[in-house]
C-alpha cells in the first residue's frame, strides 16, 4: 500500500505547486490591500474554472497535509495497531474536511 | 551505489556533522513549515467553508478582520514564507526523487538557487502588499 500513497503524495505536490500558485496569486494579489468580499467570491463561484480549482485544492491539499502528518507519525516506529488507528483517524478527518469544503462550495453555488 | 543504511549510520555517528549538513536543515525546516501548513489548511477550510455557509454578512465581517488587521497581515506574510519554502524545497525533493542533481554539490547549488528564487518572490510579495 505504501508505494502508491507515497507516489500520490508526489503527484499532489506537483498539483499543489501549480494550483496553490494560482490560488494565492489570484485570490490575494489580484486585489491586495482591500478586504476580499462576498460578491468577489460569488463572481468566481460562477466560473467552473474557479470551482474546479477549489475542489482540486481541497482534495489534494488535504491529502498532502494529512499524508504528511502520517509520514511524520511513521518515523516514530509505532506498532501495527497504532498505525491502523492513526490511519483511520486521518482518513476520516480527510473525508470530513473535503466533504465539508465541497458542501460549503456547492451550497453557496446553489443559493446564488 | 552507497547503501542508504550505511550512509545513515555513518552520519549518525557524527551527530554534529549531521546537523552541519544543509540537507538536514532543509529537512527540519520542511517538517516545521509542513506542520504549520497542516494546521493552516484545516483552519482555513473550516473558516472559509463556515463563513460562506453563514452568508454574506458573516463572510464580509470575517474577511475584513483577516485582511484588515495588522496582526493577520504579518501572519499572512509568514504563511506565504512557509508556503514558498515548502514549495521550492519540495520541487528540489521531487527532482532528487527523479534522479536529477543527486550529487552533494549539485544538491547544495539547487537548494541555494531555489531559496534565492523563493526569497525574491517573498520580498516582491511583501513589497506589493506594502504598496497597497
Amino acid at each position: 500500500m505504501h508505494a502508491w500513497t507515497w507516489f500520490l503524495q508526489r503527484i499532489s505536490a506537483v498539483i499543489l505547486v501549480i494550483a496553490l500558485g494560482l490560488h494565492i496569486g489570484f485570490l490575494h494579489f489580484s486585489n491586495a490591500g482591500e478586504p476580499l468580499n462576498y460578491s468577489d467570491i460569488m463572481v468566481r463561484l460562477k466560473t467552473p474554472v474557479f470551482i474546479s480549482l477549489d475542489i482540486l485544492l481541497l482534495i489534494f491539499g488535504l491529502y498532502h497535509a494529512l499524508y504528511g502528518l502520517y509520514s511524520i507519525f511513521l518515523d516514530f516506529d509505532s506498532g501495527k495497531k497504532e498505525k491502523l488507528v492513526v490511519l483511520g483517524l486521518l482518513v476520516a478527518m480527510g473525508l470530513g474536511f473535503v466533504g465539508f469544503g465541497i458542501f460549503g462550495l456547492f451550497y453557496t453555488i446553489c443559493s446564488l | 551505489m552507497i547503501h542508504s543504511e550505511t550512509l545513515l549510520s555513518s552520519r549518525l555517528s557524527h551527530r554534529s556533522q549531521m546537523w552541519d549538513a544543509t540537507g538536514m536543515w532543509a529537512f527540519v525546516l520542511h517538517r516545521i513549515t509542513g506542520l504549520g501548513l497542516v494546521f493552516y489548511i484545516l483552519l482555513h477550510t473550516i473558516l472559509m467553508g463556515g463563513s460562506l455557509l453563514s452568508g454574506k454578512e458573516d463572510f464580509d465581517a470575517t474577511l475584513s478582520v483577516l485582511m484588515g488587521n495588522p496582526v493577520f497581515e504579518v501572519l499572512d506574510i509568514m504563511l506565504l514564507g512557509a508556503v514558498l519554502y515548502h514549495g521550492f524545497n519540495g520541487i528540489r525533493i521531487l527532482l532528487f526523487d527523479m534522479g536529477i542533481g543527486i550529487s552533494i554539490s549539485s544538491q547544495r547549488n539547487i537548494f541555494r538557487i531555489f531559496m534565492g528564487a523563493a526569497a525574491i518572490l517573498w520580498f516582491w510579495s511583501i513589497a506589493l502588499k506594502l504598496s497597497h
